[in-house]
């Protein structure tokens, strides 16, 4: 059955932002989501989320391969962080005195580990789905999603390092 | 949960970015007539394995009720069913049971980015509409795009005339074509040249 076009436009606006999640730039972003549709284009589909989002991702991998420009970061196993995604994930961090310094974190924010926040928070992926997107184990992106959130409690406490 | 809980900040962060509306709309169009011509492409694949479908249940209920009543009438509703249902089968097919495909075609070649189709399409339909009881086949050849243009070969291949496709067939037109002498007695382009058409057909058909 065909799509109709408000969908697919909810489908790129949806894949856009998992570009900015990757590139943490709007106009990058912009170029990511293109190729990716493209290519799938060419391939005929399919049309859903899971599929772009992986489409994206590879292009980002390739792209970075390219301009060598990926760093790499030994995977960690989760044995400190459960093993789901928490339902206090979200509301562990006080965030009342963050005055726009979370922001600016997110941007600084790793390129994974920004794309885990947004599987996590805006598409309310699992953590096992999110490893099954990003081809990691369902364990690192756990440690990846606490590790960005520390990053945002320091933020919110007025300490901005992202290291 | 607050206002200004992890959860919220960070949708925030990332649904505040949204990709301009013009692009947003020129990507969609795109996706969806590829979404829709692939959809056109598989019709007619479903179409043929629906034909060979019913070509199988055919022959089946045909040999089936051969043997349940070889030459005289057999006892039983079954058997009964089985007869009745090969005297119709018979009377779709010719004397040696193959199919009667009729002798002449008109195909209408036809594709979306054609701006001369849609003057031809109603002409068509209302030569189908006068000669739909004859014995006609009205058939649709798709040019739109390489997948449509593929399942138009199986088509004519099936009927038997695949070296139509080696032709050069304009889009928008409508051809007769014999089957049996493997000959196209003629071809138009123009509703007004629709009287020369109807005039071999009618010679063919006499």
């Amino acid at each position: 059955m065909a799509r109709a076009q408000g969908e697919l436009e909810d489908l790129a606006q949806r894949g856009f932002r998992f570009a900015v999640s990757l590139t943490g730039e709007a106009t990058r972003a912009e170029d990511l989501l293109q190729d990716s549709w493209f290519a799938l284009l060419k391939a005929n589909g399919p049309w859903n989320a899971g599929y772009l989002f992986r489409t994206i991702r590879n292009r980002f991998v390739d792209e970075f391969r390219r301009e060598a420009r990926m760093e790499t970061v030994p995977l960690e196993a989760a044995s400190d962080v459960g093993e789901e995604i928490a339902p206090d994930f979200w509301s562990g961090v006080d965030l009342a005195s963050a005055n726009g310094e979370v922001e600016a974190v997110m941007s600084r924010l790793r390129p994974e580990e920004r794309a885990v926040l947004y599987l996590a928070a805006v598409e309310d992926y699992t953590a096992q789905r999110i490893g099954d997107l990003l081809e990691w184990p369902r364990g690192t992106v756990l440690s990846m999603l606490h590790r960005a959130r520390e990053k945002l409690r320091r933020a919110a406490k007025g300490d901005g390092s992202t290291s | 949960m607050s206002e200004r809980d992890l959860k919220h900040t960070v949708s925030r962060f990332f649904t505040e970015h949204s990709l301009p509306a013009p692009r947003a709309s020129r990507l969609s169009a795109l996706a969806a007539a590829t979404d829709e011509s692939s959809r056109r492409a598989a019709s007619p694949r479903w179409a043929a394995f629906a034909g060979m479908l019913a070509a199988c249940v055919i022959v089946t209920a045909f040999v089936t009720a051969r043997l349940v009543s070889p030459d005289q009438g057999a006892q039983g509703t079954v058997a009964d069913a089985s007869r009745q249902g090969t005297q119709e089968i018979e009377s779709a097919t010719g004397e040696n049971g193959e199919c009667r495909t009729p002798r002449l075609v008109a195909v209408s070649t036809r594709a979306d980015w054609c701006p001369m189709c849609p003057r031809m399409t109603p002409v068509y339909k209302k030569l189908m509409e006068d000669y739909g009881e004859r014995s006609v086949l009205f058939v649709v050849f798709d040019m739109t795009d390489d997948a449509a243009k593929k399942q138009t070969e199986y088509l004519a291949s099936t009927l038997g005339i695949e070296w139509l496709c080696k032709q050069k067939m304009p889009t928008g037109s409508i051809n007769l074509v014999d089957r049996e002498k493997g000959v196209v007695l003629a071809s138009v382009t123009q509703p007004d040249q629709m009287d020369e058409l109807i005039g071999s057909l009618d010679k063919a058909l006499k």
